[in-house]
């Protein structure tokens, strides 16, 4: 086995890292750059751009560039978030032939791992320019609450990537690692991760290398690309009012003020007072115009405050849930590129009455922390390893619409459970168990992982067969199912086909696709 | 009335010049070889059968309307016009009385003489004016793609990186438009000439255009790829 590299696929941004010589390295792209944008585009020329080009022409070439696939990845089309990614996404967001969503371009649709794909072997070419050898095993994070589909679906981007996905690992987790969190004595800690696109929080506790998530909680619309749009929106206010026009619907100008903003943004992070300056950013018949605009600090604070406030009501609420007070937390992590922020520092801190812990940069602390589990897997040094718990409950569908946890959540994994199920009716020759995954009393209100069907039971009263089926959890967090009737001993080979998840035959239709796509542009 | 050998010339050349610009360049050049036949010298003949077979080997005939090839984009003005209903292109004695022509004529006066920007000009005014003047909209293809030439052949390649030359102290005292200012801001010193076309979002013959007309303003520079790594990533 090569080396195993830890990726960080964000939903904004992503973030490749490996152990060199005992050391987590975050591995820089092409440009220079830690983190690479989680962007997809397909130019006005038909070129494929991935990361910090497809990011430049994001909003001049709206309709076919994608971001933040992984709000989609594992979902059902008709899901909340998958509806409100429809109303805000400039892009074609299409129902797929599974139930799940596919992204248009053109005359191309795309599933969502397929998408994830495309970031993941941007990822994965990053590494391999740096380390100089081929990269065939990888660890790859999901926040903590994925289910078993998005996390399964996960794992089939990683295999279009060229990848072998040796471990899934839950984000927060992965910063704890970064930390060395957990090995010695109990803690309690809260993961504060806003990212560009998404606010996770996470309560955690730790101990003996067991790592329990407590309560989660966040919103996925909410995160550094807002407080850069009310920049945009300011600066466009500013230059409205002092050359009399209106920047809003030329896309070439937002583009500019997009990049510009989101510069200066990070720029009022260190210093109190930063310049904005867009040479020939219009024209009329005065000539070209520009904008020259200041932005201090306090500025922008002012105009961001209330976002920041709603996610320390989120933080609030995920305690609550954890049934702990803010003093009950004894580190707290950030993580995720907005967090240097001063005012969301200072915010947290005040919020939970101490500092942050510092010292590992947030942008790159998930990928550090896979990069470490990796390394662990690589030398089985169980001393290395935190152990994930199962984030939701698992179980079946039983008569009355009811479900029955079979695993609780916050067992740890990999576990397996086993169940002894009967017939209801007389000579029934086959029984149909829905896998269900949440915490709803009521069936229907849980995410349904797969259904099957298992027959061949032999001819017998109701209530007389026995057939144990087991359910898997792997370390990666995702569910099997096996079935066997125990009377005869036979047992059935039972898949369960998530909604959402590509068969083997279509991932390796997407895998011949991009293979041939390859040797294309070699030509 | 049979046809004078000056009037087939000149029928042949229009039809050649309305067939390129509805993207037949198949009948086009059969036209414009036809002229060649009558009169081997025909310099526009020459010029023209030699740019339509470029456009052809560089990605197949151009559609003049719907998109197409690099080469083949119009102003917005023209392209907004059907694709599908393109209206008879009238015969020459028709437009003998048409105000336009005298544009046309002097338009074709420029291109002979190498001032294709001049020309070009010419021909979109027109264009904008009338825009069913199907063989208005073959000059213009002709001209771009002699001109898309001459800008790559002045730039250099296309994975070569532009780079500033003065401090923007000095580039304000330009006069630039907003989509030149645009395209400078993707002058970074890392980013290809090629992915500041697609980066761009704009029609790629108006984005070699700026960028050549910001070449000669002296504003950038294009520094050879060599042997440099691709930057910032993921462009397949």
């Amino acid at each position: 086995m090569g080396r195993v590299i830890g990726i960080d696929l964000g939903t904004t941004n992503s973030c490749v890292a490996v152990m060199e010589n005992g050391q987590p390295t975050v591995i820089p792209n092409a440009g220079g750059y830690k983190t690479t944008p989680s962007m997809f585009a397909i130019s006005q020329d038909g070129k494929r751009l991935v990361g910090h080009l497809a990011k430049r022409q994001a909003i001049t070439n709206a309709r076919n560039t994608v971001y933040a696939a992984k709000r989609l990845i594992g979902r059902r089309f008709e899901t909340p978030e998958v509806q409100k990614a429809i109303d805000l996404c400039p892009y074609e967001i299409v129902r797929g032939p599974n139930d799940d969503p596919r992204v248009r371009i053109g005359e191309k649709t795309f599933t969502c791992p397929e998408l994830s794909a495309l970031i993941l072997r941007e990822m994965k070419r990053v590494a391999e320019e740096h380390l100089g050898e081929p990269v065939r095993d990888a660890v790859i994070t999901v926040p903590a609450h994925f289910n078993d589909t998005q996390r399964q679906c996960t794992k089939d981007a990683g295999k279009i990537a060229g990848l072998e996905v040796l471990r899934i690992i839950n984000e927060p987790t992965a910063a704890a690692l970064a930390y060395g969190f957990g090995k010695k004595r109990e803690e309690k800690i809260a993961v504060y991760d806003l990212g560009g696109g998404t606010f996770d929080i996470s309560i955690l506790e730790l101990g003996n290398g067991v790592l329990e998530v407590l309560a989660t909680g966040g919103n996925t619309f909410l995160g550094g690309e807002d407080f850069d749009r009310r920049l945009v929106a300011h600066l466009l206010e500013r230059f409205q009012e002092a050359e009399g026009i209106d920047l809003r619907a030329d896309a070439m100008a937002l583009q500019r003020l997009k990049d510009a903003a989101e510069k200066a943004k990070c720029d009022l992070s260190s210093r109190e007072v930063t310049e904005i300056n867009l040479p020939f950013v219009a024209s009329d018949a005065r000539g070209p115009r520009h904008l020259n605009i200041e932005v201090t600090r306090e500025t922008l604070e002012g105009l961001v405050d209330d976002i920041v406030r709603q996610t320390l009501k989120i933080v609030e609420s995920c305690l609550t849930d954890a049934g702990l007070a803010p003093d009950g937390i004894d580190q707290i992590v950030l993580v995720g590129g907005q967090t240097r922020m001063p005012l969301v520092q200072n915010a947290v801190a005040e919020l939970f009455g101490k500092r942050p812990h510092k010292g590992v940069n947030p942008d790159e602390v998930v990928a550090v922390g896979a990069a470490i589990q990796g390394e662990a897997l690589l030398s089985e040094d169980k001393n290395l390893l935190l152990l994930d718990v199962t984030p939701l409950s698992l179980g079946i569908a039983t008569f009355g619409g009811h479900f029955a946890k079979l695993i609780e959540r916050n067992t740890t994994v990999p576990v397996r459970k086993g169940h002894i199920f009967t017939t209801t009716r007389d000579n029934q020759s086959a029984v149909k168990i829905r896998v269900l995954q949440g915490e709803s009393d009521t069936a229907a209100e849980n995410d349904l992982l797969g259904e099957f069907v298992l027959s061949g039971i032999r001819p017998a009263r109701k209530g007389e067969p026995e057939i144990e089926v087991s359910f898997d959890i792997d370390a990666n967090g995702i569910v099997s199912v096996s079935a066997r009737d125990l009377a005869t001993g036979k047992e059935q080979s039972i898949q369960v086909n998530a909604t959402g998840t590509l068969s083997d035959e279509e991932i390796h239709r997407i895998i011949d696709e991009n293979e041939l796509y390859e040797v294309q542009l070699k030509d | 009335m049979t046809e004078s050998r000056q009037d087939t010339i000149e029928r042949l050349m229009r039809e050649g010049l309305n067939h390129y610009g509805m993207g037949h360049v198949d009948e086009a050049l059969r036209c414009w070889r036809e002229v060649l036949r009558l009169e081997p010298e025909h310099a526009d003949a020459h010029d023209f059968v030699a740019t339509a077979e470029e456009a052809t080997h560089a990605g197949g005939p151009p559609t003049a309307y719907a998109g197409g090839p690099p080469t083949a984009h119009v102003e917005p003005a023209t392209a907004s016009q059907p694709a599908a209903a393109p209206a008879p292109a009238p015969s020459f004695d028709d437009r003998s009385e048409d105000p336009l022509e005298g544009l046309v004529t002097e338009g074709q006066r420029l291109v002979r003489e190498d001032d294709l920007e001049g020309g070009l000009d010419l021909f979109e005014a027109v264009a904008r004016r009338d825009p069913m003047r199907l063989d208005v909209h073959g000059h213009i293809e002709s001209v771009r793609s002699r001109l898309v030439k001459q800008y790559r052949e002045r730039m250099g390649e296309l994975k070569d990186v532009p780079k500033l030359r003065m401090g923007l102290d000095q580039v304000m005292k330009f006069n630039l438009p907003a989509h030149a200012g645009f395209l400078l801001s993707l002058v970074d010193g890392d980013t290809s000439i090629g992915d500041i076309v697609s980066l761009s979002g704009m029609d790629v013959f108006e984005a070699l255009r700026v960028m050549h007309g910001l070449l000669e303003a002296g504003i950038v520079a294009v520094e050879p790829m060599g042997t440099r790594e691709r930057r910032h990533g993921g462009l397949e």
